[in-house]
């Protein structure tokens, strides 16, 4: 696959909240890595997605912009959804970077303001003085 | 400042050369040489600073220095498709300077910090016209004991 066929396969797996197809999108060992957390292959990624489309509904994943140069792309994302638990809508640009094997994710690379996403859900980080 | 570079692109590297260079000039705290390589109206994005001049750019520069003066960029990754350039690494600094938040100046930490960042430099010519700078600051402020262990909010 492309890399536009993969980054559109994981934007509609968020989107919709079927996963089934998420792992076939990635190789065995592959590295998911966000603000948050690394995960690993097909199942680590299926469940880092499902603590988004579980967490939020009224999702909206617009792809910018796509670049890709060899085994490397880059996709720029504008996240629109709303936290379920408070109801509070929220909207972040991402950068994710990828790195492509075989015609499937090897690594993908989220960069986002997690601080700027969790003031929009209510949640102040703890100062340690 | 150490870099590598995505297969495929060598053959077109004017891009990332010149925004390359504007890292290192950054690096090595040459603040003439950094500015000369921007345009009159270069934006410039990050999560802490969002400039539409060199003479803000440069401020925000100094800030940073200030802060971090033994502050560095290690690419490892570069690329670029047209004058659209794209890096990814890690930004390293010691905190032996005040640093400037927006509620106020926080004493040096002492501590060092290592933070992964992605980027995305438009050029036009000779000069670089917009960053866009991608990192999380909660893992920033966090490696610098300023706040909790970030936890989990979204993908």
């Amino acid at each position: 696959m492309t890399a536009s066929e993969l980054v559109e396969g994981v934007r509609h797996a968020f989107i919709s909240g079927d996963l089934s197809a998420l792992p076939a999108l990635v190789t065995d060992d592959a590295e998911i890595r966000n603000p948050f957390t690394t995960v690993r292959g097909g199942r680590g990624f299926a469940e880092l997605a499902r603590g988004f489309t579980t967490g939020y509904t009224d999702r909206a994943i617009e792809v910018r912009r796509l670049l890709e140069a060899g085994d490397t792309a880059t996709a720029e994302l504008h996240v629109t959804a709303r936290h379920a638990p408070s109801g509070r809508p929220i909207a972040f640009d991402e950068l994710g970077v990828i790195r492509l094997e075989g015609g499937r994710i090897a690594s993908w690379h989220s960069y986002y303001d997690a601080a700027a996403l969790g003031r929009q859900i209510g949640e102040q980080p703890a100062f340690a003085g | 400042m150490t870099t590598r570079r995505a297969h495929g692109t060598l053959a077109l590297m004017n891009s990332s050369d010149l925004v390359l260079a504007m890292l290192r000039d950054s690096d090595a705290g040459d603040l003439d040489s950094f500015r000369a390589r921007l345009t009159p109206d270069c934006e410039w994005i990050n999560p802490m600073l969002t400039a539409s001049s060199p003479d803000e750019i440069v401020a925000g520069i100094e800030g940073y220095r200030a802060a971090f003066p033994d502050y560095r960029h290690d690419v490892t990754l570069v690329f670029h498709q047209g004058s659209t350039v794209v890096l990814e690494g890690h930004w390293t600094g010691t905190n032996t300077g005040p640093l400037v938040m927006p509620d106020g100046e926080l004493a040096p930490t002492g501590r060092s910090v290592r933070v992964p960042f992605a980027a995305v430099a438009g050029t036009r010519g000779d000069r670089i016209e917009s960053v866009r700078v991608y990192l999380d600051p909660l893992g920033f402020m966090s490696q610098l004991g300023l706040v909790g262990e970030p936890a989990g909010v979204a993908s």
